[in-house]
């Protein structure tokens, strides 16, 4: 196993199509991080409880570090980088900036990617459908209150 | 058209946002250098036992590793400093035993780094280190500091008798016992305040690297103060002198004081990556977060409290026992003492104030500074005991406290702890937050609940913290080893834009947006025109770093000193140029302007003509427009504020939710109203974290039970109120901007008003006090009466 | 984390055929080959080194094992890697078993329900602490006792703890067991078998190393819930140390089939996070058959289902919470 070739894993990444290798058990963060250099997804647990490697696949919230980069083989995935279109930052990012949504942003971009996956099913949440989206995800910052705001406001509400 | 309003006192929007929401944040996790290797720690998973050898053979034979090291290795290498010396009640100085970066005969906690594995990736470093064999033979261990005191008790170091760090004392305790003596009421409360785990988000990481051509070392790390990172590995563990070791804390992913400590993983990497000539980066899994980084709070108390029959306050006696766990992390012995027993005197006018603390060594995680420090500590106790004091005397909680608040009048208020309070309004604080928490509404809304068969109860705290941290003369007296100055460089650019370089770190805070505006609205310039940097020794000429909430009490005055240089260097250059006597040259909104005349230079034109000095007084005056301040203040600041909590409790399944939580404090000056709310809001939601579901659980033996996010439980979005903010201002009085720090007051002020609540709501029960966290186990055991109450 | 090859069978069999023992964290430590489903558990499993297997068998690849479907006589069945969100928002599910899709829709968090299996869910392993700490040898990893029984126990069990005192971690199993669901389980030869859920979990008296009755090279591939009768009634209540995602600290599913004339013809009552298998309270059942539910019969079922509890030192409180539960998802079911 040491030396053999990584299989090479095709998927879309942002819009654009990704080849990269990647052994069985490499998981879809280290992928990112590591081979792709997209460091925006962060890692904040050692697997499942914090909700800082949230990313969309196939627009659902699923976590990058619970994830094989082998099980994305075809599928559509989305990060924090991909979601200013054009260089313009989305309405769930503006609004995290007017809000104050972000303190130490170590959280935020899983936080934006849990809330991006509420909006896309969920365009009119209510506060408390907010914070039970958001419940996967943790913040020591904020204490969450400019985050539910945030999602607020992008959704119309705020 | 008017500019619009982005000086002190607008909500500007943060300029750092822009990159944490578009994922371009740069945390140190996200740097990799070139030839970069990878460090694994190896770590004790026993709690004490005999370090008797560790066969590393496997290791350095498994696939892709480099090198091996465990203490044998670091010949040369000194220990982690300890930064701030306490002395004992009889003028010793406390036990200090030595804290070595890799354990050396013994390992002293779960957690204890033994070795460290250096390979080219992550995972041959992590599967090396499995192949590591550790001679261990283990040793009883203590966990507790009850367990710690006790006769008998298994010792963690030789050098510290019964595991006694220090036994120290403050106040004047025949004052004290003179006035119990007398007292028409005394009251007493034993109580925990109960070990927190900080988890920031962001986990420790560090990466050293090292240029064999100057010899000059780098350490990225996740640090709060990289000049202190550079003070104390340079110059105490590795000898690396300052001019050869640059120390830069990017982007850093939340702090709360856990990333003051300068740690093991920092001077390793620094030291392999000299050794081996390739960059070295170490990250933490969250699991070796858990078990490494400094933990927070852990003391046992008793509080007793003399009054008299009107229920004026006469005297308060505290003893108290804190942990200090296995070794002492940087600044541990300050915390219990110099910013916790210090703060006993709360907002009261109690006369006699006596507390004795001993702090204590056991086979835990060291415990060190976590977000307020010593001063919740402080509040826990005060708030609970005046509640008590008004419960057991039959007075109300509210007018107990009105009774015995320093009058504003009273300031500057000596207290009998050493501290020196310079401004202060209890009772607006009190009162505006009684009126925005409806506190007169209550009973229609415990009435209300009590009719769906819930438990409602209100509780509140007046508390007072101090921070800014701190006059270097004082503090010096009291046993730190370094001055809490902060530093300053204004750089006006030839063309009128400016660069800010502060010793302050922000990690959270939004200090790039509050010093910016600071700067744009002393000096005129558009806030887009003013750049703040952090975090980089080789930028920044020194500076003591965040923490104690100090970065604008004592960093925003340094740059206030820094920027009156600027104005006054400037007002030479615009008297040269306008042709006019110095001190008839003003300078007001960006502008020299010669008094009484429309004839001015803004500031660009001066910055401009002192970079281009054709037309200069260069015969007294330097070129340049850019200078540099320290700042040392004269005393701590002393916010302070009161904190409503209303709470409801399911009687029948002992579950708690904060339903309303009010929080007015008196911060000093804002600069920016959004991020103090922002800051309070996060303050109260790990108060309420400790109050309600934090607590860190050792076992008997010393193991941590706690160690991941699913058996330390923080509040998550779900269950958490809306945390409103207001202020009431009164200004400081002994620095440049009136400012007083808000970083700490959330966690400061609210445990005490959640617990107080959640007792008001159990009154019916006849619970007069009860430990944090509040979990539903203990309410039940509460209401039953069962014999876990007294256990916890 | 030990490296493991991986293998994507296409079909049940194929995947039965490349595990020696099987599932998702399963029953003993050296495993040859385990059976990935979400890999939410397996993962933890995987990097704490509780598990050690040289292949892991992903059943993601095998085609309509994630159906959730009625057969004619209305009875439904889920596959067994069915997403838990996919349970919880399938109108099947929300229609005909709410108390399932309840238990399920209040246990981890969203981005973990969008991944994680009902088969998984059923298979995890528990979440005692000393289980899944590495310095505790424990009685359920060879070790010599169980740690729990005489330490921080207030999460763990109130029956059947003399042994082993874990709770079984699964809201999910709570609610099905209630349902009298019914497992499917295949073999490598091709062949199934058909158990009730409530048979398959095992108990640390049968059999200290086995959580469940899955046997080598089988894979439980679904779940099948009979059609209700008409009349039942249904809840399940989760009560965790806070209102979201965390381990619960007890949770209570109620099935209650009442005739048209207002009497309990069966009940079933479940209690979750009591024992090391989900917990039938037969007593509580009997309390509620043959009468006109209501406060009465529910304080008495209350009552009666934690009769022969033997609580531990820390976690006595759990008596009362549970008494609470039953009672009020009685009436919860009945409104």
């Amino acid at each position: 196993m040491p030396n053999e070739p990584e299989p090479i894993r095709h998927f879309r990444l942002n819009g654009r199509n990704c080849a990269v290798p990647a052994a069985d058990h490499t998981l879809l963060v280290e992928t990112l991080r590591e081979t792709l250099g997209h460091v925006g997804t962060k890692q904040g647990c050692d697997g499942g409880e914090c909700g800082a490697c949230t990313v969309l696949i196939d627009g659902v919230a699923r976590l990058a570090c619970l994830t094989r980069t082998g099980e994305c083989e075809g599928h559509e995935i989305e990060t924090i980088e991909g979601l200013a279109a054009g260089g313009r930052m989305s309405r769930l990012q503006r609004a995290f900036h007017e809000r104050l949504g972000t303190q130490c942003g170590y959280c935020t971009p899983g936080m934006i990617m849990a809330a991006e996956s509420l909006l896309r099913r969920d365009p009119h949440p209510t506060e408390t459908a907010i914070r039970e989206a958001l419940s996967g995800n943790l913040c020591r910052c904020t204490g969450y209150v400019k985050i539910v705001e945030a999602v607020l406001e992008a959704a119309g509400a705020g | 058209m008017n500019a619009p309003f982005e000086g002190i006192g607008a909500s500007m929007k943060r300029k750092e946002d822009l990159r944490f929401i578009s994922g371009h944040g740069h945390y140190v996790d996200d740097i990799n250098r070139p030839g970069q290797l990878y460090a694994y720690i190896k770590r004790s998973d026993r709690a004490h036992a005999e370090l008797r050898g560790i066969d590393t053979a496997a290791a350095k034979a498994s696939a892709g590793v480099v090198a091996v090291y465990t203490s044998a290795d670091l010949t040369g290498i000194g220990g982690l400093p300890c930064g701030w010396q306490i002395h004992n009640k009889d003028g010793s100085p406390m036990a200090e035993p030595a804290h070595p970066v890799l354990a050396s005969g013994k390992v002293r906690h779960v957690g204890d780094p033994v070795a460290v594995v250096i390979a080219e990736t992550k995972q041959q470093a992590k599967d090396a280190a499995e192949k590591l064999v550790v001679d261990y033979k283990d040793l009883p261990a203590v966990a507790t500091v009850t367990d710690a005191v006790k006769p008998g008790a298994a010792q963690v170091h030789e050098g510290a008798a019964g595991n006694v760090c220090y036994d120290w004392e403050i106040g004047d305790k025949g004052a004290v016992d003179a006035a119990f003596a007398k007292a028409a009421k005394t009251v007493k409360l034993d109580l925990t305040n109960n070990r927190l785990i900080p988890n920031a988000m962001e986990p420790r990481a560090a990466i050293g690297e090292y240029d064999p051509t100057t010899g000059e070392h780098t350490l990225y790390t996740t640090s709060q103060n990289p000049h202190v990172i550079r003070l104390l590995m340079g110059a105490f563990v590795l000898q690396i002198p300052e001019h050869k070791l640059r120390v830069v804390a990017p982007d850093v992913g939340g702090g709360f004081g856990s990333k003051i400590y300068h740690y093991a993983e920092e001077a390793i990497v620094t030291w392999a990556s000299g050794k081996l000539a390739q960059p070295v980066k170490w990250a933490a899994e969250r699991n070796e977060s858990f078990m490494s980084d400094a933990h927070g709070r852990d003391h046992v108390s008793t509080a007793e409290l003399a009054l008299a029959a009107d229920g004026t306050f006469l005297a308060l006696r505290v003893k108290t026992l804190c942990n200090m766990g296995a070794y002492l992390s940087t600044f541990a012995p300050a915390v219990p003492t110099y910013l916790y027993a210090t703060l006993l005197a709360g907002v009261y006018k109690t006369p006699a104030i006596y507390a004795e603390v001993k702090a204590v060594f056991t086979n835990t995680v060291p415990v060190d500074a976590y977000r307020g420090a010593g001063r919740p500590e402080a509040s826990f106790l005060l708030e609970r005991l005046v509640d008590v004091a008004a419960r057991d005397t039959g007075m109300d909680r509210v007018e107990i406290r009105r009774k015995n608040f320093i009058p504003k009048d009273a300031f500057p208020y000596q207290t009998p702890v050493a501290l020196q309070y310079d401004s202060g309004d209890y009772v607006s604080t009190l009162d505006a937050a009684m009126k925005h928490a409806d506190w007169a509404g209550f009973p229609a809304r415990r009435a209300a609940a009590k009719a769906k068969g819930k438990l409602r109860g209100i509780g509140m705290s007046t508390y007072l913290e101090a921070c800014g941290i701190a006059p270097s003369k004082v503090v010096g007296s009291l046993g730190a080893r370094a001055g809490l100055y902060e530093v300053a460089n204004i750089r006006v650019h030839p063309t009128g834009s400016v660069t800010v370089f502060t010793g302050t770190h922000s990690h959270g805070q939004g200090h790039e947006t509050t010093m910016a505006q600071l700067v744009s609205d002393q000096l005129g310039v558009p806030f887009s025109q003013v750049e703040v940097v952090h975090g980089d020794t080789s930028k920044i000429p020194f500076g003591m770093g965040t923490y104690g909430s100090r970065s604008l009490a004592v960093g925003g005055s340094a740059m206030v000193k820094a920027m009156d240089k600027i104005i006054t260097k400037g007002r030479k250059i615009a008297a040269h140029l306008l042709e006019a006597a110095v001190e008839d040259v003003e300078f007001k909104d960006g502008k020299f302007t010669v008094a009484g005349t429309d004839r001015s230079k803004t500031l660009s034109e001066i910055a401009l003509t002192a970079y281009v000095p054709h037309n200069y007084p260069i015969e007294e005056l330097e070129p340049g427009l850019d200078e540099t301040a320290f700042y040392d203040p004269k005393n701590f600041t002393y916010p302070g504020g009161c904190h409503v909590c209303e709470v409801e409790i399911d009687a029948e399944t002992g579950v708690v939710s904060v339903v309303n939580f009010t929080a007015v404090d008196d911060v000093g000056r804002v600069v920016n109203p959004m991020i103090v709310e922002g800051q309070v809001q996060g303050g109260v939601a790990q108060g309420i974290g400790q109050a309600l579901l934090e607590n860190a659980v050792y076992d008997q033996d010393g193991q941590l039970l706690s160690g991941s996010f699913m058996d330390y439980t923080m509040p998550r979005a779900d269950n958490l109120p809306n945390i409103k903010v207001g202020t009431e201002t009164t200004l400081c009085t002994h620095n440049p901007l009136g400012v007083k720090g808000c970083g700490e007051v959330g966690a400061i002020g609210s445990p005490p008003a959640v617990i107080n609540a959640v007792v008001d709501a159990l009154s019916d029960y006849g619970v007069r006090h009860l430990d944090m966290p509040a979990s539903p186990q203990k309410i039940w055991s509460i209401i039953q009466g069962a014999p876990r109450m007294a256990a916890e | 984390m030990n490296r493991f090859a991986y293998a994507s069978p296409a079909t049940v069999t194929e995947a039965a055929a490349a595990t020696g023992l099987v599932a998702e964290a399963m029953v003993t430590f050296d495993e040859s080959a385990v059976l990935k489903a979400g890999g939410i558990d397996l993962l933890d499993l995987l990097k704490l080194e509780l598990l050690t297997p040289s292949v892991v068998v992903n059943l993601r690849a095998i085609k309509g094992l994630d159906a959730i479907t009625q057969d004619a006589a209305g009875n439904v069945a889920i596959g067994a890697m069915a997403t838990l969100s996919q349970v919880a928002e399938h109108p099947l599910v929300r229609g005909s078993y709410p108390a399932l899709a309840t238990a399920i829709a209040g246990a981890a968090g969203p981005q973990l329900r969008n991944v994680a299996t009902l088969g998984g869910n059923l298979l995890q392993r528990p979440h005692c602490w000393y289980l899944r700490s590495p310095a505790h040898h424990c009685l359920r990893k060879g070790g010599g006792h169980c740690f729990a029984i005489h330490g921080e126990n207030q999460y763990h069990a109130i029956f059947d703890n003399h042994a082993c005192a874990i709770v079984h971690p699964s809201t999910a199993a709570t609610a099905l067991v209630a349902l009298n669901a019914e497992v499917e389980l295949h073999d490598a030869e091709g062949a199934t078998r058909r158990l009730p859920l409530e048979d398959f979990f095992v108990g640390p008296d049968d059999d200290i190393q086995r959580e469940n009755a899955l046997r080598p090279r089988e894979v439980l591939t679904a779940i099948h819930l009979r059609k209700p009768a008409s009349g039942t009634r249904m809840a399940h209540l989760r009560q965790g140390e806070k209102a979201g995602f965390d381990w619960p600290l007890a949770d209570v599913a109620v099935v209650l089939a009442i005739g048209p004339d207002g009497v309990c013809r069966e009940a079933s009552v479940v209690l979750g996070a009591a024992a090391p298998v989900p917990h039938r309270a037969r007593a509580a059942e009997q309390a509620l058959q043959g009468r006109h539910p209501g406060e009465a019969a529910a304080g008495d079922a209350a009552r009666a289902a934690l009769r022969g509890a033997t609580p531990l030192s820390l976690n006595a409180y759990k008596l009362a919470l549970f008494e609470t539960l039953v009672r009020r998802a009685i009436l919860a079911a009945l409104a």
